[in-house]
């Protein structure tokens, strides 16, 4: 029988806030960087807010595809990839890209402490149903058939 | 043979209803939540508030008429703004009796610094007469700031020893202030003839709209004034006001007066947060006291077994108890957890939002209020679980089990 699955629910909603965030809850900073040379270029958070677009939408699938699956080694799949998601959330706006130096910058007071929390809580439930995932998989079923 | 355990019992009921057991919890995690929170934002602006008025050292301000908000906002925010009166105001008020330190400040707003697009309050100080930044000097400084250093506040980007651009010109962040929680954590601050000089040379300038008749050479913002001991405070500064007012086109502000607002609005909202999470233990407590009542009852037949196979009133009384203590620290836990995370990762956001001066309160603080609202938390679940221990002691065994047969 197919089960209702409140992770998946749970993992779509996060994604949609994730792609959400830098563009209309929590905005990144508008303006760009003057050059020397009079151009301007976009600032860190700019790209952070790109990253979460990905992020959020790869998410977003893991989630409407863990909907449908019910084989428990694809669930197992699905949930990593939603953990990994979830930690490249996180990895975005801290250690991969950045946002801002300004405390009081938009980006860096509002942007980055939400894109942590739903990195964070996107890791939770993808930790959360790889384990259950896990735990329903057959005892042999990683050793290969003989 | 396995030997059935209170704990087993208590998880075996528990995980049974699910649902149930995560709507009590959340019930008092949502407590703990908003007392954790409420809290912590009191204990935050009142500490900031206590530090303005312990360093902050002046007791007037005198400010162009029409810019007394602009003043506070700018002492309290950091927003930006450039305002102009005549300096020799300030030598006059100098030679009035009860003025016992007069110094002057200008304010500029900067259209961008080169570390990003926002705004940033440029405060021109006087090195000579100054008694209102240089308390909040993070390193001592010794020596007057040259003609290319600035002083920044605790949330400008930089280090001592770094450059920022304002104005075109690259400036060195000669010292850092200590966090003031107030308007001055975003502000740089420079030699007030450096600062006018610079505006002036400045694209600025022009959109400024500098009064007409003011001294280009000498002009301020406002003048900063802390008065005797033995000099009421409020009648020097009307005393000052009812002289100066028309000739000078000038208003004041009385830093008691603003941080007695704000102890005001504190207070209210203090109130309000302890009135609400009051609301929200009752609540929780009422409500977990008639499910777990409603729970005794239905669950009799149970009840009556296990007295049958020789558990005693007093251990059934413990597994209800129990039973409502780990839903109890399950939900505070959960509450105090999610407020901390919160707070912590929100923590400018809400300064900012706040539009009060406001300190992150420490280590200790923050695990004795985590202490504090956990204790309470753990402790609505055996109290509203007494009901439900009192009507259990009332159930017959034998009348319990013939019922529900």
């Amino acid at each position: 029988m197919k089960r209702f699955s409140w992770g998946a629910f749970v993992t779509i909603a996060l994604g949609a806030l994730i792609v959400l965030t830098p563009y209309g809850v929590f905005p990144v900073c508008e303006a760009a960087v003057l050059t020397a040379a009079g151009g301007s270029v976009p600032m860190k958070c700019f790209w952070t807010a790109r990253a979460s677009l990905g992020n959020g939408g790869l998410a977003m699938a893991a989630g409407f595809l863990l909907l449908f699956a019910q084989n428990p080694g694809l669930r197992l799949g699905l949930a990593s990839l939603v953990l990994a998601a979830g930690l490249l959330t996180v990895l975005a706006p801290t250690a991969l890209i950045g946002v801002c130096r300004g405390e009081t910058m938009p980006c860096h007071m509002g942007t980055l402490p939400a894109l942590m929390l739903l990195g964070g809580l996107t890791m939770l439930v993808g930790a959360a149903m790889a384990f259950k995932a896990k735990k329903a998989m057959p005892g042999r079923a990683c050793r290969g058939r003989a | 043979m396995n030997r059935l355990t209170r704990f087993q019992l208590i998880r075996c009921n528990l995980s049974r209803k699910p649902a149930r057991a995560c709507i009590l919890a959340g019930l008092v995690a949502l407590f703990a939540f908003t007392l954790f929170c409420g809290t912590i934002i009191g204990q935050g602006v009142s500490a900031g508030t206590r530090l303005m008025a312990e360093r902050l050292g002046a007791d007037v301000l005198f400010v162009p008429y029409g810019y007394e908000s602009e003043v506070q906002s700018s002492l309290l925010r950091g927003e930006p703004s450039s305002f102009f009166m005549d300096s020799a105001f300030a030598a006059e008020l100098r030679a009035e009796a009860g003025a016992e330190k007069v110094t002057t400040q200008l304010f500029i707003a900067t259209l961008k610094a080169a570390c990003c697009t926002l705004p940033v309050q440029l405060i021109g100080i006087d090195p000579q007469t100054d008694f209102v930044v240089r308390p909040w000097l993070a390193d001592a400084l010794r020596r007057p700031l040259a003609e290319n250093e600035v002083l920044a506040g605790s949330k400008i980007v930089g280090q001592v020893g770094d450059e920022i651009m304002l104005f075109g010109k690259k400036l060195t962040i000669a010292a850092r202030l200590d966090p003031t929680g107030m308007g001055f954590d975003t502000s740089v601050f420079m030699d007030i003839g450096r600062a006018r000089r610079l505006l002036l040379l400045s694209d600025l300038a022009p959109r400024l709209n500098l009064p007409e008749g003011l001294d280009r050479n000498t002009f301020v913002s406002s003048t900063l004034v802390k008065v005797d001991p033995a000099t009421d405070v409020r009648s020097f500064a009307n005393d000052i006001s009812q002289r100066y007012a028309i000739p000078y086109n000038l208003d004041f502000v009385m830093v008691a007066g603003m941080l007695s607002d704000i102890s005001a609005r504190l207070q209210a909202f203090s109130a309000f947060f302890y009135a609400f999470s009051g609301l929200l233990w009752v609540l929780a407590v009422i409500v977990l006291a008639l499910v777990f009542s409603a729970s005794v009852q239905e669950r009799k037949k149970e009840f009556g077994l296990l007295r049958l196979v020789g558990a005693s009133r007093a251990a059934l009384a413990r597994v209800v108890m129990q039973e409502a203590l780990l839903l109890g620290a399950a939900g505070a836990l959960l509450g105090v957890a999610a407020a901390g995370v919160l707070m912590a990762l929100f923590k400018t956001y809400i300064g900012v939002a706040l539009e009060l001066p406001s300190l992150s309160p420490g280590f200790a603080s923050l695990a004795l209020t985590g202490g504090g609202v956990f204790s309470l938390g753990l402790l609505a679940g055996p109290l509203a679980s007494l009901p439900a221990v009192r009507k259990l002691g009332r159930i017959d065994a034998y009348l319990a089990l013939r019922e529900e047969a």
